[in-house]
């Protein structure tokens, strides 16, 4: 057991801490770290591993409101331009009202141009920075699957990538993350099949589905060898790329059983009993939850969580009381019964301080806290819009700080906003590739002599942007 | 992984050659630069260690092989056939002996829901359950072969559809008492499980490893546990998820194998439907389908009417591309706009482009229901509506298709032309091209367009794309007919580029007439059907197939009927090379 799920749930979506807990689970990180390769690393380097979560959001959440104390006196945010404006923030928008304990240890970015983007449902544009993109084919790799290449590199899984989607049982492609031109990654859907993979099975049906499911790899690998010795040339390529998806299933589950096998105590949350996972706000904090314990077990560095975007968003907040599925909520509809969608948008910000408060717990190989070492990026994969026209503007908000190397200190930053989707941007303006090419670098994942993550970006981009690095 | 490429192309188009060049402001280079390039990119996110040389200085050396969620291995496109010659791939030579490659062709989506959600069977074993993604990738159309692939997002999401209709089956077998292993039952119950999945008759030899692996598992499993991982296994075979295409037949002079019976059923069967007839895999198992006369009779059944012939529409319907009416997405407040103009015009129904799309749908399947000078019909028989209209280029759905949010798109109008209708090819837009149109709306759309091409190597391509759509102008992007846009009167002249009918024309109902008396275009279509039903692009060696075609559709007065059976007897279709450099294709 890792995570101690002793404070409700709804205190925990107020943004309340796990409390003194943490201290008590310090040990038992540095020891599963310790025993971890990259503990090598982090022993040479003096400096404990980084971590980053997207915690992508969709379906028509407008998080554009400005710091309050930000406002001028008729309710007007500050006007970015091709130099950044660079203020410091006090006051929350109440969108975010529940990241209030973390409101010096965030960056609200505003802006950042990606006028490429469109589409109905973001269609990985958010994270490749590139422009089209279809349902299952993105035009590039995305920053959350470099960032795994870079930094994953020796961890049982580089990545996590997590979705809760209308289907509870479905491996879904909600189009947010792409290894490339037509590679869309498979996002984790079920909660029991996500734990079950991570921590191990738990019951008769778990262990047997998995014992089953050992022998069917070994079988089917076999099977498919005997057709591909029928075949030449790209059809016989056609034969092993089913035999590479088997054998990457069997690695995964391979490296995950050898990692429980050194670090026993790595289990599964308990909070995971405790849930309804036929309501999509159960699976939500389920799969936070999972990700704070895969983050502080040191299965991976890198996850996304792509909760309620790509196609199959249509589902509203039913434990929440609001009915109004996806889609016609991000067409602007609301429920008469329940006013604005504010408290929507800050049930996402307190997803995040669950998150937080989670990673907080745990005491880092040099006595920080994982959370200390993490950055947790929240962004709504459509850019401020339901249907991205291109200029609207996007909005990320960082939470945490990766080991000091982020100037997430209650810092807003506006760059230039796009009157109009013909707008050609100016000189030096600050582009969501660049942000992402700056959280690239603090989190080790940009080398020095780099400054873009993204190559194939063609719009002049400024790179990584020195006002969010300390 | 760089691959060859499947077909060697040896001649190039006049008109692909002539706009290799195009580009605006000389960023084709740039897009070209090859330490930009994507597929080198990607590669370094694949590898095993993907870090490349920055990983280098990350001590603590992976312990762990690659077990992360990967998704596509890299896999050729079959490129762009359009690049080939037009001449040369209708001039049937004694060296062109047709025949595909030995394959794989996986199941469609439609033909795996099909054959697991479209029974009572089905929908209760698996309770609802989606099926498998569908990879559209980049392909004309989505029976081609080269779109199935079994990566890991297909397969994470076939093998719990996999557990469950295995469970559902023990279920149905399961007696009172739970499940009995009766000597002898469990062999015939996986070979009866191996022939429904596979769609044939199962070997004595092929039950073996099935076996083994039962039990193998019944020692930690038990028995019922070792029978659901054996129907499991069943059902995740590559047999079960792929048609294999071998050529079990007898070997030909030229190295080709014809289709074995079993294999030959297959083939037609998905060729002309979503689902194998009874007849057809019974004629496939007792060889009958290898009888030249029983062969044509089975195939005519399966055709049966073309009106109702699910492949056929669907034909139509990719090729033609006006069903995306109904997916194309407009801003509300503009398809308010839509509804009052359409109502104007009479057009009751749905808010969208569903409202605009049954009428086309109706008017195209009459068209191939009656099977009579079919392109020319499409092009310019639309008979009974105004003169302003001629066939499916100025039909509302197809209209509204191919315009974008806000607008008509005159860009995505040419482009169907040239690489739909002529097979040009237009290379692709290089990245990072910055769509500089005003938006504007005081100004006409050709105003604004124009600004844009002054650009001369914008032009080189837009005078194929724009350079043809601008005759479109007569409707607007509801497809509803106007006179005038921002106060000018509408000006539809164009030019049609690429074609053995270029000149100028003066709208819509010319350029679709221009369009009807080509040969080109008569050939365009041969070749988008060859694509569609063999799913593979075609080449130079399937000439003689090609020009079989065609000839049957000119013999026949227009029949698709006649090209179809052209097609299915031909020795393209019949037969399979061994491999790529047998063909003449490496």
């Amino acid at each position: 057991m890792l995570i101690r799920t002793t404070v409700s749930r709804r205190a925990l979506l107020r943004g309340f801490g796990y409390g003194a807990a943490a201290a008590a689970m310090g040990p038992l990180l540095r020891q599963l770290l310790g025993q971890h390769p990259r503990s090598a690393y982090a022993a040479e380097t003096r400096a404990p591993p980084k971590r980053v979560v997207f915690m992508v959001e969709g379906n028509g959440h407008l998080p554009n409101e400005c710091p309050i104390d930000l406002l001028d006196s008729n309710g007007r945010r500050p006007r970015g331009s091709a130099e950044l404006l660079n203020r410091t923030f006090t006051q929350l928008p109440d969108s975010l009202a529940a990241l209030e304990d973390y409101r010096d240890r965030m960056a609200i970015i505003y802006g950042p141009y990606h006028g490429w983007a469109s589409g109905h449902w973001g269609l990985y544009q958010g994270l490749t920075c590139l422009p089209g993109g279809t349902e299952e084919s993105p035009t590039g790799p995305t920053i959350d699957r470099y960032m795994a290449s870079r930094i994953g590199i020796g961890y049982p899984m580089r990545h996590l990538p997590i979705a809760v989607t209308k289907d509870s049982g479905r491996v879904g492609v909600t189009r947010i993350s792409a290894d490339g031109v037509g590679k869309p990654v498979p996002m984790r859907a079920s909660v029991p099949d996500t734990a079950s993979l991570l921590f191990g099975a738990t019951n008769a049906e778990e262990v047997a589905s998995v014992t089953r499911s050992g022998y069917l790899i070994d079988f089917l690998k076999d099977d498919v060898a005997r057709v591909e010795g029928l075949l030449s040339g790209n059809e016989r390529i056609r034969a092993q790329q089913y035999v590479s998806t088997l054998e990457s299933v069997s690695n995964r589950v391979g490296n995950l059983k050898a990692h429980r096998e050194r670090n026993p105590s790595c289990g599964r949350p308990e909070s995971l009993e405790s849930y309804n996972l036929g309501n999509a706000e159960d699976r939500m904090e389920a799969m936070t939850d999972i990700t704070a314990a895969t983050l502080a077990c040191g299965i991976t560095p890198v996850a996304t969580l792509s909760f309620m975007t790509g196609s199959d968003f249509e589902f509203g907040y039913k434990r929440l009381g609001y009915t109004i599925g996806g889609h016609t909520l991000g067409h602007g509809g609301v429920d008469p019964t329940m006013g604005d969608t504010t408290f929507l948008r800050n049930y996402h910000a307190g997803l995040v301080a669950r998150l937080a408060n989670a990673l907080s717990q745990y005491q880092d190989i040099d006595g920080s806290t994982v959370f200390d070492n993490t950055v947790i990026v929240m962004f709504n994969a459509n850019g401020s819009s339901h249907h991205n026209r291109g200029w609207y503007p996007w909005k990320i908000n960082l939470i945490g700080d990766a080991g000091g190397s982020l100037a997430a200190d209650g810092r807003y930053l506006r760059s230039w906003e796009a009157p109009n989707r013909k707008s050609v941007p100016p000189e030096g303006y600050v582009g969501l590739a660049d942000i992402w090419s700056t959280l690239a670098r603090a989190v080790g994942a940009l080398p020095e002599e780099e400054n873009h993550w993204q190559p194939a970006s063609l719009h002049k981009p400024r790179g990584v942007v020195s006002e969010l690095l300390t | 992984m760089k691959l060859q490429p499947l077909y060697r192309i040896t001649r190039i188009s006049p008109i692909a050659l002539g706009i290799a060049l195009c580009g605006c402001d000389g960023t084709l280079s740039d897009a070209l630069d090859p330490s930009i390039d994507g597929e080198s990119f990607d590669g370094s996110t694949s590898d095993s260690d993907p870090g490349g040389a920055d990983s280098g200085d990350r001590a603590g050396a992976p312990d762990f092989v690659d077990g992360d969620d990967s998704t596509f291995p890299e896999f050729p496109s079959e490129g762009k056939a359009n690049n080939l010659d037009r001449e040369r791939l209708f001039e049937c030579v004694p060296e062109a002996k047709g025949g595909s490659v030995a394959r794989l062709v996986r199941l469609s989506a439609q033909e795996y829901q099909r054959a697991y959600f479209d029974s009572n069977r089905g929908r209760r074993a698996l309770g609802g359950r989606s099926a498998f993604r569908v990879t559209d990738g980049e392909a004309p159309f989505k029976t081609y072969a080269s779109l199935g692939v079994i990566d890991e997002p297909t397969f994470q999401s076939l093998q719990p559809i996999a557990a469950s209709y295995a469970e559902w089956r023990m279920r149905e077998h399961r007696g009172p008492e739970g499940w009995q292993a009766i000597p002898g039952e469990v062999r015939s119950f996986l070979r009866s499980e191996m022939g429904r999945s596979f769609r044939r008759d199962i070997e004595p030899q092929e039950e073996v490893p099935l076996l083994e692996l039962y039990e193998r598992a019944r020692e930690e499993l038990g028995d019922e546990g070792a029978v659901l991982v054996a129907i499991e296994a069943i059902h995740l075979s590559p047999e079960t998820l792929f048609r294999v295409e071998l050529g079990t037949g007898l070997e030909d002079e030229f190295g080709r194998r014809a289709l074995g019976a079993a294999e030959l059923a297959e083939a037609l069967g998905f060729m002309l439907s979503t689902d194998i007839s009874r007849a057809v895999t019974t004629a496939g198992k007792d060889g009958s389908i290898l009888d030249g006369p029983t062969y044509l009779e089975l195939l005519d059944n399966e055709l049966g009417e073309l009106g109702s012939n699910p492949r056929v529409e669907q034909f139509f319907e990719e090729w033609l591309d006006y069903p995306n009416a109904a997916g194309l997405f407009k801003d509300p407040s503009h398809i308010s706009m839509a509804t009052e103009r359409w109502e104007a015009d009479g057009i009751e129904g749905e808010k969208d482009g569903h409202r605009v799309l049954p009428e086309t749908q109706e008017w195209v399947a009459s068209v191939f229901t009656e099977d009579r000078d079919v392109l020319r019909t499409l092009l310019i028989g639309r008979v009974g509506t105004d003169t302003a209209r001629a066939g499916i280029l100025t039909e509302k759905a197809w209209l509204f298709a191919k315009s974008h949010a806000e607008d008509n798109d005159p860009i995505k109008r040419g482009e169907f032309i040239t690489e739909e209708l002529l097979c040009n090819e237009i290379p692709e837009l290089p990245v990072g091209i910055v769509d500089t149109v005003s938006d504007d709306r005081d100004q006409t759309l050709r105003a604004r367009l124009a600004q844009h091409n002054s650009d001369a190597g914008c032009y080189a391509c837009h005078q194929f794309l724009d350079g043809i759509g601008m005759a479109f102008e007569q409707f607007d992007d509801f497809g509803v007919y106007r006179t005038s846009e921002a106060g000018e009167p509408v000006d539809t002249r164009a030019e049609l580029l690429g074609s053995d009918v270029d000149g100028d024309v003066s709208g819509p109902v010319e350029l679709s007439q221009r369009l009807a008396e080509s040969d080109q275009v008569r050939q365009c279509m041969v070749r988008q059907a060859f694509r569609f039903y063999m799913g593979r692009n075609e080449n130079y060696a399937d000439a003689c197939t090609l020009s079989a075609m065609d000839e049957a559709y000119q013999n026949t007065g227009g029949s698709f009927r006649a090209l179809i059976r052209a097609l299915a007897t031909s020795d393209s279709f019949r037969y399979r090379y061994p491999d790529a450099e047998t063909a003449g294709l490496d």
